[in-house]
């Protein structure tokens, strides 16, 4: 069989002299032109002119899809399809989809960046490239920096180009023969590798089985058995102070912000909402009220909540008289400092939520408390 | 009579592909019948609370939206009723106690509820005589529960009536079964008074829904602030601004208060953090242009 060139593959000693050679023939415009060098070299891609890669933007939208198909997935199984109402929260509170959101994101974004530049951009596994057949091919592994030049258009004279790399410095040129294609596999090559496949497969599946087995959780493979994870109603191990959620450092705050200035409820009395009380808002603070809030003092404010029981506390009445005529900054307040067993949710809530919380809570007391002309 | 007689490569490599081409079309087949289709069947159900019962915006059992009911009046009790314990009060104190005091108090009274711990100041152990703020006779403790010990964790239960109040009293009274001091006979008249003349008053009720949109009805949007250039880099969201004046119109007094409050408040009510360093000179100039409207 005939052989057929392929490439012209010429080797260099230095990059510079790669990146050289490549301005030289690039501006004959003869060939396409193919480097292969043991590192990344700098300059290289401007040199042979290849375009940005579109992978940055593969990922960007597949990481996009994948958290918007986490989101829509957990949305549609956990507030439509089968709703199960978690601690009296609502049921698309979106706070509860960030992990598997976060992961799905992650999976997505990764696979499309490994598989799409491994088989979309590059074609890789291919098993007939030229270069894997050369001499070349370890010491351009090592310390060679080989530029092959490949037919661009037309016939292709490989004397010209091997000429050609030989007048811009290169040390050794090689002809690089298109391989001839396999031969045919046959029907009992196929059954055979999908009986070792199998066998494969099986051995895997024992050895794997009898290892977890026989060595249970030795460390380092405790199989996440061991991690300083957070166990419901317990103490965190891993910070000192015994919570899993950390606040914020004291005597720091966020940029753009003034530190809270009252230590008193007299001083936060004078505190007034900047919030007008607009549908929005109202909606706003009804939303921070039923995951936040209605968990103790219940969805009317009335210091009855269902696990009141399991809590064992006694959370305060919010209808009570001294709430009805509490000002929205003494609210504020209690939100910011906490009191008694109610803890500080300083860092737990935005400010707007928290003033929008004192107007969701006033249409709570309106509610319970409803003026005669109300009722018309 | 071997396996190539049957099927050739390529043919065996058709079946390979028919056959996946079968099994991914009985997955997704799988997918709609077990997942899919009853999803869709019970999202297509009768809601629960067809009977007239209110929904939420989910389709589940809302408990805010209560239908209307009118208030009324519970008339004045006859105090001699009240004054001393009977089966009857101490069934409901009992019943009362546990369900509002047991948990900082103790089921036995002694201070030791699963809630006392997270208290700054510890709950009261009626077992023990020593140290009740306002004493223990009756009108002494009725006091207690109707107003709550300021600066303390005691709330005041005026939510309860009269008569729950003093069922509660009574039954809490078991526990003290320490010497008590008579009673003061004036302190009791006055009591009976109280009982024998206020009425209770169980207020209207409306659904959340009417609340909310009430409140929205009644709140006054206030008219947008139209500011000079100075004024613009220290206000930066004018709307919310005018919110905060027109919820805060103590700042009117003087500019001293405007800027004491306008920066308690920042940035969540619209003025700039750079409003804090702001000398008293450039507080007047705000002050004025405010009180004119904020309208040029």
């Amino acid at each position: 069989m005939l052989k057929r060139p392929a490439a012209v593959l010429g080797l260099f000693e230095s990059p510079r002299a790669l990146l050289s050679a490549i301005e030289l023939l690039r501006a004959r415009g003869r060939w396409s032109l193919e480097a292969y060098t043991p590192y990344p070299v700098p300059g290289a891609e401007a040199a042979l002119g290849l375009k940005r890669s579109p992978l940055a933007a593969m990922v960007l939208i597949m990481g996009s899809l994948g958290a918007l198909t986490a989101y829509l997935f957990q949305w549609w199984m956990n507030s439509v399809d089968y709703p199960i109402v978690v601690g009296g929260k609502p049921v698309d509170a979106w706070q509860a989809y960030v992990p598997v959101l976060f992961e799905v994101t992650v999976l997505f974004a990764a696979f499309t960046a490994g598989l799409g530049m491994l088989l979309l951009l590059n074609r890789l596994p291919d098993f007939r490239h030229p270069l894997l057949s050369s001499k070349s091919a370890a010491a351009l592994t090592r310390d060679k920096f080989g530029l092959a030049l490949e037919p661009a258009e037309g016939p292709f004279d490989a004397g010209a180009a091997e000429a050609a790399l030989r007048e811009v410095g290169a040390e050794a040129v090689e002809v690089l023969n298109q391989p001839a294609p396999p031969a045919p596999v046959k029907p009992r090559t196929l059954l055979l590798l999908a009986a070792g496949g199998a066998l494969a497969c099986l051995a895997a599946g024992l050895g794997t089985y009898w290892t977890l087995k026989l060595f249970p959780a030795l460390p380092p493979m405790s199989h996440m058995l061991e991690h300083p994870k957070l166990v419901p109603q317990k103490p965190s191990a891993f910070f000192k102070d015994g919570r899993g959620m950390q606040a914020g450092v004291p005597g720091t705050m966020a940029r753009g912000r003034l530190p809270y200035p009252c230590k008193t409820e007299a001083c936060a009395s004078r505190l007034a909402n900047p919030l007008p009380r607009a549908a929005e808002v109202l909606r706003k603070g009804r939303k921070a009220f039923d995951t936040s809030c209605a968990v103790c003092h219940g969805a009317l404010a009335n210091g009855r909540p269902l696990l009141s029981e399991a809590y064992g506390a006694k959370p305060a009445d919010l209808q009570s008289s001294r709430f009805l005529s509490m000002e929205d900054g003494r609210i504020y307040h209690t939100l910011m400092t906490g009191k008694s067993a109610m803890p500080s949710f300083a860092s737990s809530l935005t400010d707007d939520e928290r003033w929008s919380l004192a107007h969701y809570l006033r249409a709570l007391q309106r509610a319970q408390h409803a003026e005669d002309e109300d009722l018309r | 009579m071997r396996i190539e007689d049957y099927a050739g490569p390529e043919e065996l490599k058709r079946l390979a592909s028919a056959f996946m081409t079968v099994v991914l079309g009985l997955m997704v087949l799988a997918l709609f019948v077990f997942i899919v289709v009853p999803g869709m069947r019970s999202a297509g159900a009768p809601a629960a609370g067809e009977g007239g019962a209110p929904l939420g915006a989910n389709g589940w059992l809302d408990p805010v939206e209560v239908p209307a009911a009118k208030g009324y009046r519970i008339p004045p009790v006859d105090p001699k009723t009240l004054l001393t314990p009977t089966a009857q009060l101490l069934a409901r104190g009992s019943e009362l106690f546990a369900r509002d005091c047991a948990q900082c108090h103790g089921a036995l009274g002694r201070g030791d509820g699963p809630a006392a711990r997270t208290l700054t100041s510890a709950p009261r152990d009626f077992t023990r005589p020593e140290g009740w703020k306002n004493g223990t006779g009756l009108p002494a403790m009725f006091k207690t529960l109707s107003a709550g010990i300021p600066g303390s964790a005691m709330a005041a239960f005026d939510t309860l009536t009269p008569k729950d109040r003093m069922a509660v009293i009574h039954h809490l009274r078991a526990f003290a079964a320490f010497e008590r001091r008579p009673e003061d006979p004036a302190a009791l008249a006055e009591l009976a008074k109280i009982f024998a003349s206020s009425s209770v008053a169980v207020p209207n009720r409306i659904p959340l829904s009417l609340a909310l949109r009430k409140l929205e009805e009644e709140y006054r949007t206030p008219a947008p602030l139209s500011l000079s250039p100075a004024s613009a880099r220290l206000i930066r969201d004018p709307a919310r601004a005018a919110a905060w004046l027109q919820a805060s119109p103590a700042w009117r007094k003087s500019p001293a208060a405007l800027a004491e409050r306008a920066c308690a408040g920042a940035p969540a009510n619209g003025f700039a953090v750079s409003a804090a360093v702001l000398d008293a000179e450039s507080w007047r100039g705000l002050y004025a242009e405010l009180s004119k409207g904020g309208r040029r």
